[in-house]
């Protein structure tokens, strides 16, 4: 079975980058209009937060932006329990553009603390031993996305789905004894094997977490007609201990903040943490610490700023920076749109009953929480833009990983807040700026299996025939020139 | 004492040392650990091969603990635990394996091997290694009872009156010495051996912090204290490098050094340990002096004033006066 999926899976390969060429070659009419300059829209504490509640944000800031070592021995790395493998040594490093705890930065693009490389690129050379230098993988450049890389099936055929450290502590000057060494991408890619995901921001998700289920639902059976006569249905993705809905990540497989700092810290820097508590790729000799290399802190020194923060865990933190962070400010505010973003934002839609092409039917406009602990956090509309239900997008978007209940083709509809000043888009990053950004990321919606056979609503391989979002993408290839510039004009104020 | 020396052994080892013959293959096997260029891997496998040969030689299976507890660091440490935990649960109730595993516990969880080697010697009072064992623990800086170890001294020297108790922890490895390239850059040698003699001394500071890390033989404040040494010590090191790299024309990778520095001195600007900014900051600002780059040891020289301000301290008043009045000479000269 996995032979013939290999054979899928080198096709897929081919088959999205003739899209994205294609698609960049007949998109001359409309343009993304990039990334909106300064000021930066996000990265600051939900503005009605006590002063309690700010001071904990502010560390848990801090500590989201402490940098690793493996020991936590190396100047200026104070952070303990990088590796053993590992594709960056901060979360800060990566979550930087437009502010700390966004996504992907760019050296000319970026703006703020995302003006930078990709960090990703350095992490071969620091502080390796002089000669012991690991090798850049080559989907990762100075100018690209950030990006990890997964690979699709083990070396006998089960599927993998996991994240592949780009790089090993192994040369480190400060992991002597440890020799593991880099996967080799080079073959990887070459077997078509690897696919990639890029790092979302993690702005105002503590509103997010704290939709109940019962709206989610409802928001998803909200225009059930409508959203069908377009093919759209989607489902959401669940926990198999409590049956809830899970919502953070590219396929919404995790439950909550505190999750999803924990499995990052272990998958990205290689940090074992309370939640995650074992240490991935633990050969003997490049295990250095007790695990969980992250824990609470029982004793604290000195008056901390935040007792709360200094007494808890890093990954604490860093679900504490995510939950108690503002959404990101649409600039302008709707009330202050020109002609073309105002008619942008009619045509994407405003709600099931003014669907407009039909964009919002997924990426819904409005949530409301639930009651919170967090002054000013609970019982509020704020705008996301997602139904954070999964949608099959076809072959076109297949990443041919199963998380949860998420399938290859399933994604969880992606939170457009903030995308005005986000530079890569789709899961993995492959819409940027030098293949038309957000436009190559809207075209890309539109998708079909060519495994299918008429009739059939699924491929072989669980992939829908045809995207979910299909039907809305042609609408919008339908529009004039002007129309489909005013819906980039309207998203690059979010 | 039969299960000391049963099995395939061609020697039999006493209550208290290793016979002869089997003293003599432990040496063979254990050539390799002298050599800092094998992995702890290459060097345990004679060990192993002959834990393999000797399975119940109970100072095969000590050699081969102590050769991991020298070289190894956590990772094989808990694998060598695990080891013992489950030869010690496939041999319930015999005092060999649950010695050994007590073993493997010291250092690493000394109140378990305390208790370990007390149900020991419940089984068998007379095993003298037990005593031995406890008399090390109890004469150790962390887990000093003088009183205790005077008794297992005395109970252990009964049974093997020619032999020692080891005293713990073993001595740590010293740290890296930058002395040699202070030297050679001081005289401006272009010695191409300046970056390698760095690196390993940072190396050595390295792996002299897991010397003490994974052993509870240390303190938490002990072990953080090292940690910090080290990190204060490599800000000397750039510099040696950055310093190594002017003198001998290659700019290229000066720059990047000094600009990954000038990162780092960012980052702990806010660090609760105002020393290691302190010295961090002064080591920058003295190869911006060096370099002529006045603009950068200004601003280094101004945050530095700030944490100074938060943190009043007369020493780095003096300090601070100092490095100001270099930047005036120099800035004077231009």
């Amino acid at each position: 079975m996995f032979k013939r999926k290999e054979v899928l899976l080198r096709s897929s390969v081919v088959f999205s980058a003739v899209a994205a060429l294609t698609i960049a070659a007949t998109a001359a009419a409309q343009t993304d209009p990039g990334p909106r300059p300064l000021p930066v829209n996000a990265g600051g504490p939900f503005p009605a937060l006590s002063p309690t509640e700010r001071a904990f944000f502010s560390s848990a800031k801090e500590r989201f932006k402490e940098v690793d070592s493996v020991s936590g021995a190396v100047a200026g790395e104070a952070g303990v329990g990088l590796g053993p493998t590992f594709n960056t040594n901060s979360c800060a490093a990566c979550h930087a553009q437009p502010d700390v705890g966004g996504t992907s930065p760019h050296p000319t693009l970026g703006i703020g603390t995302g003006q930078a490389n990709n960090p990703e690129v350095a992490m071969a050379s620091l502080d390796r031993l002089p000669g012991r230098n690991q090798t850049v993988p080559s989907f990762v450049t100075a100018t690209g996305p950030v990006r990890e890389a997964r690979f699709i099936i083990n070396p006998d055929g089960s599927l993998d789905g996991g994240v592949h450290g780009l790089y090993t502590i192994a040369g480190r000057v400060d992991a002597g004894s440890c020799n593991l060494a880099q996967p080799n991408f080079a073959q990887q890619l070459q077997n078509g094997n690897v696919i990639f995901r890029i790092p979302t921001p993690v702005f105002g998700l503590g509103l997010i977490e704290n939709v109940p289920d019962l709206a989610l639902q409802a928001n998803l059976a909200n225009g059930a007609s409508t959203k069908q006569s377009l093919g759209i249905f989607g489902r959401f993705n669940t926990t198999g201990n409590d049956g809830t809905i899970t919502r953070f990540g590219w396929k919404a497989q995790n439950k909550s903040l505190l999750i999803f700092a924990g499995e990052a810290y272990n998958v990205e820097q290689g940090v074992s943490n309370e939640v995650f508590p074992n240490e991935r790729s633990a050969v003997p000799g490049c295990v250095f610490n007790p695990t969980p290399e992250d824990s609470t802190n029982l004793t604290v020194s000195g008056t901390p700023a935040s007792p709360a923060s200094a007494f808890s865990s890093d990954t604490v933190n860093f679900a504490a920076f995510m939950r108690l962070s503002a959404p990101p400010t649409p600039n302008p505010p709707a009330s202050g749109h020109n002609t073309s973003q105002a008619r942008g934002s009619f045509l994407f839609g405003t709600d099931v009953n003014n669907p407009g092409i039909g964009c919002v039917l997924c990426h819904t406009r409005t949530l409301h929480t639930a009651n919170s602990p967090f002054t000013g956090m609970g019982n509020t509309d704020f705008s996301p833009f997602t139904d954070v239900a999964l949608h099959h997008m076809s072959f076109g978007l297949a990443d041919f990983i199963n998380q949860g209940a998420a399938g290859f083709d399933e994604f969880r509809t992606a939170p457009l807040w903030g995308v005005g000043q986000r530079i890569f888009f789709l899961h993995d990053g492959r819409a940027g700026p030098t293949n038309g950004g957000l436009l190559t990321a809207i075209l890309q919606h539109d998708s079909t299996s060519p495994f299918c056979s008429p009739g059939q609503q699924f491929d072989p391989f669980g992939i829908a025939c045809v995207s979910e979002a299909t039907q809305v993408t042609e609408r919008f290839e339908a529009l004039s020139a002007s129309d489909k510039q005013a819906i980039l004009d309207f998203l690059r104020t979010l | 004492m039969l299960w000391l020396c049963t099995g395939a052994a061609p020697a039999q080892s006493s209550v208290c040392e290793p016979s002869a013959e089997v003293g003599q293959q432990i040496e063979s096997a254990s050539k390799g650990l002298a050599s800092p260029t094998l992995t702890l891997e290459e060097v345990i496998e004679p060990l192993r091969d002959l834990r393999r040969r000797l399975p119940k030689d109970l100072f095969v299976h000590t050699r081969y603990q102590d050769a991991i507890k020298e070289r190894g660091v956590e990772g094989h440490l808990k694998e060598m635990l695990d080891e013992y935990l489950a030869l010690k649960n496939e041999h319930a109730d015999d005092p060999f394996y649950l010695y050994l595993y007590g073993r493997a516990l010291e250092g690493r969880s000394t109140p378990q091997a305390i208790s370990a080697m007390e149900e020991v010697l419940r089984f068998d009072p007379n095993f003298a290694l037990a005593h031995q064992a406890l008399a090390e623990i109890y004469g150790s800086a962390r887990f000093r009872d003088p009183k205790k170890e005077k008794s297992e001294r005395a109970q252990f020297l009964a049974a093997c009156s020619t032999s020692a108790i080891p005293s713990p922890p073993g001595a740590l490895p010293p740290p890296g010495d930058l002395a040699q390239a202070e030297n050679l850059v001081a005289q401006r040698n272009p010695n191409t051996d300046v970056p390698e003699l760095v690196y390993q001394a940072m190396q050595r500071d390295a792996w002299r912090l897991q010397r003490i890390r994974p052993f509870d033989w240390y303190t938490v404040e002990e072990k953080k204290q090292v940690a910090r040494e080290g990190q204060l010590k490599q800000w000397s090191a750039w510099s040696l490098l950055v310093r190594y790299y002017r003198n001998t024309d290659q700019q290229d990778k000066a720059s990047p050094l000094l600009e990954e520095m000038q990162g780092r001195l960012d980052r702990i600007q806010t660090d609760p340990d105002p020393d290691l900014f302190w010295a961090a900051g002064a080591t920058l600002t003295a190869l911006y002096l060096e370099g002529n780059q006045l603009d950068s040891a200004r601003e280094t020289l101004k945050r530095m004033e700030t944490v100074l301000v938060k943190q009043p301290d007369r020493k780095r008043s003096a300090e601070l006066a100092r490095l100001k009045a270099k930047l005036k000479g120099r800035a004077a000269k231009r």
